[in-house]
């Protein structure tokens, strides 16, 4: 047995067998190792490789579809808007037609009077209608003295005079109103106007309250006009047909240019809405942003033989990382961000290893007379000896930090929507953890069990002050979406190392995928 | 050491068999313990800290891959280790930079060392010697694994080992002296 076999013997043959001190008993220790447990729990295991992947694949894929569902909201919603802000009295009455009837009942009335009114009552006001108006017209018999002094004023006692009188709500808000009132000298008729919205012509059925009129007194029908109202002058009496006709000639002609007046002002309303409606809305200063992606860095010592033995076996692999920032913009080209940082960098150092390892091998052993060649006794027995294996031990180091940067940037426009920011800045780092773990294969590529799997550094990490760099490349999708690819890179600005051997100052580059939003 | 039983229910966090487990194992642990840590309350800090680490990671241990008993000693070691870090007590582990006389273990007699012995010069040997002693002669682990968990160069470790060889050398040799004269 060779002396290394001996000590081990020594140490730790029956080590079973050893007594423990009393307080060290399960019952003596047993709340300190499971809250130790516990918190162990809580600060997990490390993510490996293939996890770490569909994680941050599984981000990028919400970002992709967020930026998605954000762009398809903006485009509708915006149409929505458009649509919502022309006053629907204008879109309602543009089907109106006039239609006129020489039988006395019914007779119809044309409300685009009353659109041109409530257009021009809405448009002084510059509201944006966005209730639709119920239009009701009423004719109302009225027997009061005012209604019968104008109804003085007509050729007949039994004249009656129809005073239609558009009157629009100047709250825009409350329907529309039109109210017709039917002045008689006697209790004639009580009418009413279904002014629905969506029929394309208002009829006006005047009901008889007295039985006793009959459609001959429909024979004449007189029309005042001014530029406020349009006024109906119904005569009872005799009254040729021709009459009649020519006047509600001239009524419709002088309809159809109130109509033809009314389409260009609804025409001049509707660009005036659109000119102020489809304006964008500002850009507060503020915006956000969300990045994932891939790290490297470059394990930098220095201090002499060891740091450049470390420097040669030690190589930085690929690893993660993500962030989350919040801008302030200063104006269109200046821009100050912070926010949190994620970045885990990781490590590889390769080297081969000799492990003893004993052999049993049977020897034979024969003891001859030199001289005269005879074999005098032949014995065999089994002997141990010390066989070395070489193994190729790989170990990877991890190291994690969150912090906080802070990065002052310039925007340059390129192309259309697509800029180039660039920033530069410091970042501190509030929390760092490491990690690693060893992984060892003998030469035929047999893996061997797992050696170590630290839960704790190789290196002894102070927190990190780093001078920050950053390139961003993006296209503004919408008005507040932006996405885009960058590369960042760090140098720590002081030493992370605690071990005095060596000084530690790594660099450190992230590639990373950006979805910005602005508020 | 413990059956398998009982560490699949240790797998499961079982704290029965918790228990059972630490009983077993925990004559085991502290032997090792013993070896690389000379105070008795930071022996039950490193105690504490191997079992914790153990349960918390038992369900990495792989049986076709390995013995319990080796997997809790690496658990164990690496725990002395980090304690011996954190209390700053491998500061001698620098490197020197003078020039030395590498002593061979095969310098080293051993013959009528015994377990007490060897156990009460281990305490007396200062903690660098002492960490890189057992890593290497009694652990078996190369100079390269011992420059990786230490933190030095595979040449520190040969320095150091070399020194503990010659250091345990002068103590057996006086202890002997010791004896053989009154």
């Amino acid at each position: 047995m060779d002396k290394k076999s001996t000590l081990h013997t020594l140490l730790r043959n029956e080590a079973n067998q050893q007594p423990i001190p009393q307080g060290m008993q399960w019952e003596n220790m047993q709340e300190g190792v499971l809250s130790k447990v516990k918190e162990l729990d809580k600060i997990g295991t490390p993510v490996t490789g293939i996890s770490t992947i569909t994680t941050v694949c599984l981000f990028v894929v919400g970002l992709l579809v967020a930026g998605v569902a954000l762009y398809l909201k903006e485009d509708s919603t915006s149409g929505e808007v458009a649509r919502k802000d022309v006053p629907s009295h204008l879109v309602q009455y543009n089907d109106h037609q006039i239609e006129f009837n020489t039988h006395t009942n019914p007779v119809e009335i044309d409300n685009d009077r009353i659109s041109k009114e409530s257009f021009l009552a809405n448009s002084a006001n510059q509201s944006k209608t966005t209730t639709k108006a119920d239009k009701t017209s009423t004719i109302v018999s009225n027997q009061s003295s005012n209604v019968l002094e104008k109804a003085s004023n007509t050729e007949n006692n039994k004249e009656a005079l129809i005073h239609q009188q558009g009157k629009a709500n100047s709250n825009n808000v409350e329907p529309v109103e039109l109210e017709t009132q039917v002045l008689v000298s006697k209790p004639l008729a009580s009418a009413k106007v279904n002014a629905s919205p969506s029929t394309k012509a208002t009829k006006l059925e005047v009901v008889p309250a007295n039985k006793t009129i009959t459609a001959a007194n429909t024979e004449r029908v007189s029309i005042e006009k001014n530029a406020e109202n349009i006024a109906f002058k119904t005569q009872f009496g005799r009254s040729s047909n021709t009459q009649i006709m020519d006047e509600m000639m001239a009524l419709n002609h002088h309809i159809q240019s109130i109509k033809n007046e009314r389409e260009a002002l609804t025409f001049s309303f509707e660009a005036k809405e659109s000119s102020y409606d489809v304006k964008p809305k500002a850009i507060s200063n503020w915006s956000i942003g969300l990045a994932a992606g891939a790290t490297n860095w470059s394990p930098n010592f220095k201090g002499g033989e060891l740091a450049d033995e470390k420097n040669r076996s030690e190589v930085g692999i690929i690893s993660y990382g993500s962030d989350f920032s919040i801008n302030y913009h200063f104006n269109d080209r200046w821009s100050l961000s912070s926010g949190l940082q994620y970045l885990s960098r990781e490590s590889r150092f390769d080297h081969y290893s000799e492990r003893d390892s004993i052999v049993q091998l049977e020897v034979t052993e024969l003891e001859v007379n030199l001289i005269s060649g005879e074999l005098f006794r032949q014995r065999t027995k089994v002997e141990d000896f010390t066989a070395v294996n070489w193994t190729q031990v790989i170990h990877f180091n991890e190291y994690r930090t969150l912090s906080i940067p802070l990065m002052l940037s310039r925007k340059f426009g390129l192309i259309g929507d697509v800029y180039l920011e660039i920033g530069a800045g410091v970042k501190y780092s509030i929390w760092s953890f490491s990690t690693g773990r060893t992984v060892e294969h003998d030469l035929d590529g047999e893996m061997i069990p797992v050696v170590q799997d630290f839960d704790d550094s190789l290196y002894t990490f102070s927190h990190q002050f780093a001078a920050l760099g950053n390139m961003h490349l993006a296209y503004q999708a919408t008005k507040r979406v932006s996405l885009g690819l960058g590369i960042q890179a760090d140098y720590s600005l002081n030493n992370l190392s605690l071990n005095a051997d060596y000084t530690f100052k790594p660099s450190t580059f992230y590639g990373y995928f950006k979805t910005g939003y602005s508020f | 050491m413990v059956n398998t039983l009982i560490i699949q229910a240790c797998k499961r966090k079982e704290h029965n068999a918790f228990k059972q487990c630490y009983e077993a194992c925990a004559p085991y642990v502290y032997t090792i313990i013993r070896n690389y840590i000379n105070n008795e309350d930071d022996r039950k800090d490193a105690m504490q800290e191997a079992f914790a680490h153990i349960f918390n990671s038992i369900h990495r241990f792989d049986e076709k891959k390995g013995k319990f008993k080796s997997w809790i000693s690496q658990i164990t070691i690496n725990q002395c280790i980090n304690l011996l870090k954190q209390k700053n007590k491998l500061a001698l582990l620098v490197p020197l930079e003078e020039k030395h006389n590498p002593a061979a273990l095969d310098e080293l007699e051993i013959e009528g060392l015994n377990k007490a012995l060897l156990e009460k010069l281990l305490a007396k040997m200062p903690t660098g010697y002492r960490t890189i002693f057992l890593l290497n002669l009694v652990e078996g682990y190369s100079h390269n694994e011992i420059a990786e968990i230490l933190q030095i160069t595979p040449e520190t470790s040969r320095s150091q080992l070399s020194r503990a060889i010659k250091w345990m050398r002068k103590h057996y040799t006086a202890h002997l002296k010791s004896i053989t004269y009154g």
